[in-house]
């Protein structure tokens, strides 16, 4: 079953309703054309909330620890002074560290929306179903 | 949000007809947006023949060069570093604003920035990509590029990574991606508005294969969002560590000149100048040419303009505290750099970048012009005349006349490196233009959710 | 203004300026940079958001401004370490580096007392008048806030050159002035954090507890990005200082780091460290009392760091530090208990 709203207002009832009706994620699938704060306040109430800050982490992590060993195993590995600095200098290597933090930060987020949201979806790039503006639920669809 | 556009107001509690509104304020969005890039005029393909003989141009003088040697260019004892690095730092720092527009402003929840980040981050996607030309042409043996980038090799070494240009290629790259990312990222949802809405089959089967399959389920938007705001976040220092990276490529010499430390905050509010006031370059005649003058209005321009003349005070304020410092240090070289910056054979150049940096951007306290979008965009054009005379200053100057007299010297561009630099700019035009006809140049989707 | 304050003013003056006759003249100078930035950063915070018609701050004003008038008695004080310093022969031993043989039109004892006299005096004057006109919410407000960041500017410019960057002299670093105002910034959202616990009460009664919890956040997430900021101001300064290793430059660096490196960690750990990992989580953000504390580590690392960059040059005799600082903050105390500010009404977005 399919219910398709114009107005914001009458799908936020609806929703709410079959929210509390005890709907989950497998038999319920919510399509809206545009994100919207109000609706991801009322679902995350009821269910969970996105785990991609995980991904960020473990990205920033690895890039901030990769900048750091990298560059100073790179400088013990054939030891040659340059510019008569030590070969551990940390204020040089937190540039490269900061850089790569971001770079692996932002690379493991991506990577997590396409895992999280199952994206690219082959299904839907020809000629997918499509809603337009409207708000949509749709109930007890075969997966 | 204060705005000459019809919005409709309503937070979900009014009448049926007032959301009616909404939704048949989105359906004309999405049709104004997506006419703008419908079948183009012939005026259009005059434009795209234009930027891309220039990139012709460069093109060809980038072939002699390789051919012949970077001697081609001017560059000589002691001045190594001319028109190509001034050129790598002003494309750099064009790029900058684009990033702080969709980043910085969306983190601080200025609505103004919806009408303008589309552009914004395209503008920064294709300055990355042209400033990225420049360490390469600068090279002279373009085909050992590969070695700037650490792997492991037959004599065993490494990339200094002590050096600031080897910073610079870490900074720079993780620029480009992240600025590609988060524009894409960004155009996956109005990717897929391209797939519905355009009729051409060919059209519609490449939009579908880049929009990713988005459908706009809750799962999806509920992930991307937060991937956007994650991406903003490490986007925002990114704005100030990339050009403050490249300004310790001159700030880490002890060139008197370079090295300031005040280098890293200047670099990256002159970058935001210079960004801001191509953003009004671009936007101003295409907000005309495709008749969106409903979706941006003058306030948003006005906001765009105080951010110009923020960053052109913060320039101002750079200038004069570093003219101050070499005075009142007692330094003889530092000293004798500034006297000659101001009277001495460039003198022209770096008047002409007083002018247009410090003294033009005044004008913007005058509210009518402020508010004016044809002056906005006539006043955007020395500006990054002002800009690229900064730079060039910056590094011609320093080198032309240092420490020892027997080592001072003068340069001049040879017609090699302005044919490159005129092909940079055709580079980065032609780019803009393929976009612009291409990609919805406003942000429907964003814009659709500030609606309700 | 009242009496009682221009009287704690002119007494605690006169209590200084006699332990400032047994000191060596670096003790109250310590005191006033700090207080300097604690002075004049709130008003800035204030300013910033004004400029930019934003409306989150509004909950903040009254206790934001409530310090303004400190500028005064920062001028007086000036003139105490002056007038003291001169006839007691401290004020030439502390800037001996230029005051022998190095003196010109900038670096004369007249004008350098003159002009941070002036610029504190100045502070003093556009802060009131700024803040009448925010706490009216005038349509000149924005002009005026405009006007207090110009001096603002200048001012802290001026005073890290000639206080703390002229005991080095010939040493310069163009970012020092852009330093200072940056760190004074920083304190000033220190002290919204210290506020937010002792006005948590009185402010979530006159403004809703859901108008000042957001007003909270958006303040804390200003403070969590401003330690973030003044990282990137330290670092900028001190990578080009390392790494050109110039002597006449990098001196100020191994002068300090050979008296005390520890100091330099321990700075970066209470100013960046410890309130980046704080504020990085929302439920400190929101909690009154965890704000508190980071505002008093970041005050805290502030300290530390004047005790870094003034204790090869001027030589700091805890004792008399100690009583004037304790002085210093118990007029600072006084002044924002007893300033009497509305609160203005915020405007329903």
């Amino acid at each position: 079953m399919i219910h398709r709203f114009k107005d914001k207002s009458h799908f936020m009832k609806k929703l709410e309703e079959l929210l509390e009706e005890g709907h989950t994620k497998k038999d319920m699938r919510i399509v809206i054309p545009h994100p919207d704060h109000d609706v991801e306040h009322l679902v995350e109430h009821y269910w969970k909330p996105s785990k991609l800050k995980y991904f960020t982490l473990a990205g920033g992590l690895t890039g901030c620890l990769t900048g750091y060993i990298f560059t100073s195993w790179t400088a013990i590995d054939w030891e040659l002074v340059t510019g008569g600095k030590p070969f551990f200098s940390w204020p040089a290597y937190t540039v490269i560290a900061f850089e790569l933090t971001i770079l692996l930060g932002a690379l493991f987020s991506l990577a997590g929306l396409l895992v999280m949201g199952r994206l690219p979806r082959f299904s839907k790039m020809f000629n997918p179903e499509s809603y337009g503006n409207e708000f949509v639920i749709i109930l007890n669809e075969d997966k | 949000m204060s705005s000459d556009v019809k919005t409709p107001v309503g937070s979900g509690n009014g009448g049926g007809q007032q959301e009616f509104y909404a939704y048949e304020y989105k359906e004309q969005m999405e049709r104004d947006v997506f006419a703008a890039i419908s079948k183009p005029k012939p005026i259009y393909y005059l434009a795209l023949l234009i930027t891309i003989s220039c990139v012709g141009i460069g093109a060809v003088s980038w072939a002699i060069q390789i051919a012949n040697g970077l001697g081609e260019a001017g560059l000589m004892n002691p001045v190594g570093w001319g028109v190509y690095i001034t050129d790598f730092v002003f494309w750099v720092g064009i790029a900058h604003s684009g990033t702080l527009i969709s980043a910085i402003l969306f983190l601080f929840r200025a609505k103004f920035r919806n009408r303008f980040n589309r552009t914004a981050e395209a503008m920064t996607v294709f300055a990355v990509l042209t400033a990225g030309l420049f360490p390469l042409i600068h090279l002279g043996r373009v085909w050992f590029a590969y070695w700037l980038f650490p792997y492991p090799n037959q004599r065993y070494l490494w990339v200094n990574f002590k050096s600031p240009l080897v910073w610079d290629v870490f900074a720079v790259s993780t620029y480009l991606t992240v600025s590609v990312v988060f524009w894409y990222i960004g155009l996956v949802p109005d990717l897929a508005l391209a797939r519905r809405l355009k009729t051409g089959a060919i059209q519609k089967k490449i939009y579908g294969i880049f929009s990713l399959g988005w459908t706009g389920t809750f799962r999806e938007w509920q992930h991307y969002n937060q991937l956007y705001k994650f991406l903003a976040a490490l986007a925002t220092p990114l704005v100030l560590s990339v050009h403050s990276v490249v300004s310790w490529d001159f700030a880490m010499g002890i060139v008197y000149g370079w090295h300031s430390t005040i280098f890293a905050p200047y670099f990256v509010a002159g970058a935001i100048f210079s960004g801001c006031a191509m953003v009004l370059t671009l936007m101003v005649p295409m907000r005309k040419i495709f008749h969106l003058e409903e979706y941006i209005s003058i306030d948003d321009f006005e906001k765009l303009a105080k951010l110009l003349m923020l960053t052109g005070l913060i320039v101002s304020y750079s200038y004069i505290v570093e003219l101050a410092m070499s005075a009142y240090s007692g330094n003889v070289y530092e000293y004798e750099q500034f006297m000659y910056r101001f009277t001495g054979d460039y003198a022209w150049a770096y008047w002409t970048m007083i002018f247009c940096n410090v003294i033009s951007p005044l004008t913007l306290f005058i509210r009518k012009l402020r508010r004016s979008v044809v002056y906005l965009f006539i006043l955007s054009i020395p500006i990054n005349i002002g800009m690229w005379f900064e730079r060039f200053n910056i590094i011609v100057i320093s080198l032309a006349k240092d420490f020892d007299p027997y080592n001072f010297g003068l340069y001049s561009p040879s017609w090699i490196e302005l044919g490159i630099t005129l092909g940079s700019f055709g580079w980065f035009f032609t780019w803009f233009l393929l976009f612009a006809k291409s990609i919805p140049v406003l942000p429907v989707t964003e814009l659709k959710e500030e609606v309700e | 203004m009242n009496s009682k304050v221009i009287a704690a003013f002119l007494i605690s003056a006169v209590i200084i300026g006699i332990f400032e006759f047994f000191s060596n003249g670096g003790s109250l100078l310590y005191s006033l940079l700090f207080f300097v930035a604690v002075t004049q950063g709130p008003v800035t915070v204030m300013a910033a958001a004004d400029i930019v018609n934003a409306r989150w701050h509004i909950p903040y004003k009254n206790v934001m401004f409530s310090m303004r008038n400190m500028n005064l008695y920062l001028a007086i004080l000036f003139a105490v370490f002056f007038f003291i310093g001169q006839s007691t022969g401290n004020f030439g031993h502390i800037f001996e580096a230029w005051m022998h043989d190095h003196q010109n039109a900038w670096l004369n004892p007249e004008f350098f007392g003159a002009r941070n006299i002036a610029l504190l005096l100045l502070a003093w004057f556009v802060s009131n008048r700024y803040a009448n006109a925010s706490f009216t919410d005038a349509k000149n407000r924005t002009p005026w806030a405009l006007g207090w960041v110009f001096t603002f500017v200048i001012g802290q410019t001026v005073f890290a050159m000639d206080w703390v960057m002229s005991l080095q002299y010939p040493w310069i670093s163009t970012l020092f002035g852009a330093y200072f105002f940056v760190e004074a910034f920083y304190a000033g959202l220190a002290f919204a954090g210290i506020l937010t616990f002792f006005k948590h009460q009185e402010l979530s009664e006159a403004y809703t507890a859901k108008t000042f919890r957001k007003s909270q956040m958006d303040m804390m997430t200003l403070f969590f990005g401003f330690s973030v900021f003044w990282a990137y101001q330290f670092f900028s300064q001190y990578l080009v200082i390392w790494y050109g290793n110039i002597p006449e430059e990098v001196a100020y660096l191994t002068q300090r780091l050979d008296m005390f490196k520890w100091m330099l960690y321990l700075v970066i750990v209470i100013l960046f460290i410890i309130p980046f990992i704080s504020l990085l989580f929302k439920s400190n953000k929101a909690n009154p009392k965890a704000v508190m504390g980071i505002g008093f580590v970041v005050w805290i690392g502030i300290l530390l760091e004047r005790v870094f960059m003034l204790a090869p040059n001027t030589t700091l005799n805890p004792l008399i530090t100690l009583v004037e600082f304790i002085v210093m903050s118990g007029v600072f105390y006084w002044v924002v208990k007893n300033q009497k500010d509305p609160l203005p009404e915020p405007v329903a977005t």
